[in-house]
């Protein structure tokens, strides 16, 4: 490498790194605000709709209407329900998991 | 240690598993006078279980494979709940990563069909291994096997006036003769006292100690040689496998799907429903062999997003939908780091403790997660069912802890197995092994119906052979 070699490569170099954030950066208005919503999560016709579950894309609207509707009506009855005596505790999601976990070590 | 004995016996049997009592129920009629060693004694005791208890590493759910493997007369058929599948033609090929079997498929159905009265099965089970492969989705269900085959009582065994049974036997290695050729010895304990006995040449010996038990003998350090006797080919206590389990979601489906299944003219006493995806969609999609299973939850309460799901697709299908827990195990592909190694410490028997590495890869989660998103798709499709897939469940919580397989692998060619296909250790005249420790690859299913058919195999071999001899 001869002294004019060496010139050029570290004129590049600077010239590179001086560059770069300008040629490559992102310009802050194109990033995604915070409540900036992810596009339907959907593979062929099918689209995946609260807890997993894998639904027909256009049917997604019509069950996310009837399940606010159950939800709304279950909230409605439980004042009713706290009122009256609990013989029972109402059983976790862990005490569920645990009893399905169960079921299932029973098979081997 | 003494050193004066001799087991005079034209069979020696190690263990009383399934691997063990299979072998000799093909010998028990003959005239060979036959000894099994049992290394437990007629019930479990504390110190017989304490011997198969090793440091574990990886996907296990109770980080003891030792609960699963109880060193008592019976093995784990004592404990067996009677699940069990065929391995199918797919699961024999040597496809990407996995090694062949060195037997067709065509000659396995033949002892599954001999090995299910056995089990207490109709022989019209052994059809499952036929399907259309063409199918995306094939009903493919664990047969419950009823009653589950148990061997708790020696007396079915020691009523044959050949076989002589010695409890507390643990054997601890082989040692060869000069030429390498054959077993000459076997160093075992009773009681944690450790003994030897010479054996003859033409003495076949049957190793039968379990998935795990087979390799831990094989890899003992020998006293005289560099190389453990039985581990001349390097590979054993290598590729490890075991079935991951996985709960993938729940689904609301048509009782067709959950029906007793009539198809090959099987007849099932009892089945557990499960679906696998076809074989040439298999290879097309390069997955491995994954079932789902499906169980019903029973009554229960539907939160308001689950009584969605039911009353909405009812109503658009006009069907009667049930909610079942789809549950996956699928095949875990060969990998040499799932191995197991021996500790420097002995338990109490003298056998060195070992180590066991067995962690799921990739492929494997990845094959149970396109079953089941398949699976959802196929029953939406056919307008037979509305399914979840728990991501979480699936990638997080992949467990496993039974059906150690694969760490003696028999084979086509010494340099890539321990084994011959009849499970003859390739660098031994006189040494055989039966039991899951033989499969190169291991389907989805609990494996005790392919261990019966394989030690039928066995013992039929060793019969004609011996009448040879």
């Amino acid at each position: 490498m001869n002294r004019r070699e060496v010139l050029k490569f570290s004129i590049g170099t600077v010239v590179t790194a001086l560059m770069s954030p300008f040629a490559m950066g992102q310009a802050s208005d194109r990033v995604a605000p915070g409540n900036y919503q992810l596009p339907a999560n959907k593979l062929n016709d099918t689209v995946t709709y609260n807890a997993g579950w894998i639904v027909p894309l256009e049917d997604k609207a019509q069950l996310l209407e009837l399940e606010a509707k159950k939800s709304s009506e279950q909230k409605a009855v439980k004042p009713v329900d706290a009122a009256a005596p609990t013989k029972d505790k109402p059983k976790t999601i862990a005490d569920r998991y645990q009893e399905f976990i169960g079921k299932v070590k029973s098979f081997f | 240690m003494e050193k004066d004995k001799f087991f005079d016996a034209d069979v020696i049997v190690i263990g009383t598993g399934f691997a063990s009592q299979s072998v000799l129920h093909q010998l028990r009629e003959s005239q060979l006078r036959i000894l099994v060693l049992e290394g437990g004694e007629l019930e479990r005791t504390k110190f017989a279980d304490s011997l198969t208890i090793s440091d574990e590493r990886g996907h296990y759910r109770n980080h003891h494979w030792g609960a699963e493997w109880p060193r008592v007369y019976g093995g784990v058929s004592r404990s067996w709940d009677g699940l069990s599948a065929p391995l199918e033609k797919w699961d024999l090929m040597g496809i990407d990563g996995r090694p062949k079997w060195p037997i067709s498929i065509d000659e396995l159905e033949k002892w599954y069909r001999l090995a299910a009265p056995v089990m207490g099965e109709d022989p019209s089970i052994a059809n499952l291994v036929k399907y259309d492969t063409a199918k995306l989705f094939v009903d493919r269900p664990y047969v419950k096997m009823d009653p589950p085959l148990s061997y708790s009582d020696p007396k079915l065994l020691t009523k044959n006036k050949n076989i002589e049974l010695r409890i507390k036997h643990n054997v601890i290695r082989f040692t060869a003769d000069e030429s390498g050729s054959f077993i000459n010895g076997i160093w075992y304990s009773v009681d944690g006292k450790v003994q030897f006995a010479g054996i003859k040449k033409n003495t076949r010996i049957v190793l039968g100690a379990g998935g795990l038990g087979n390799a831990q003998i094989l890899l003992q350090p020998a006293d005289n040689r560099q190389v453990p006797v039985g581990n001349e080919s390097g590979l054993v206590g290598r590729t490890l496998m075991a079935h991951p389990h996985v709960p993938t979601g729940e689904g609301f489906v048509d009782p067709a799907m959950v029906k007793k299944p009539s198809w090959a003219q099987v007849q099932y006493k009892k089945w557990l429903p499960a679906y696998i995806v076809g074989a040439d969609y298999k290879t097309k999609l390069n997955l491995l062999n994954a079932s789902i299973a499906m169980t019903s939850t029973g009554a229960k309460e539907l939160s308001p997003n689950e009584a969605t799901i039911q009353e909405f697709y009812e109503k658009k299908w006009g069907k009667k939908l049930e909610l079942q827990a789809f549950y996956a195990r699928s095949e875990q592909l060969p990998n040499p780091n799932n191995r197991i190694e021996l500790l420097t410490e002995k338990n109490a028997a003298g056998l060195f403790k070992m180590k066991v590495f067995c962690v799921f890869g990739a492929r494997d989660m990845m094959s149970i997660d396109k079953t089941a998103r398949m699976l959802s798709d196929y029953l939406l499709k056919n307008k037979l069912g509305i399914a979840t897939v728990d991501n979480d469940s699936i990638f997080f919580n992949t467990w496993g802890w039974a059906h150690p397989s694969g760490i003696t692998r028999f084979g086509a060619s010494p340099k890539e197995s321990v084994c011959d296909s009849n499970g003859r250790v390739w660098a031994y005249q006189n040494l055989f092994i039966n039991g899951s420790s033989l499969f190169p690859t291991v389907g989805y299913a609990n494996p005790a119906w392919t261990i019966v058919a394989l030690g039928l195999r066995l013992g039929d071999y060793l019969l004609r052979e011996m009448k040879k001899s």
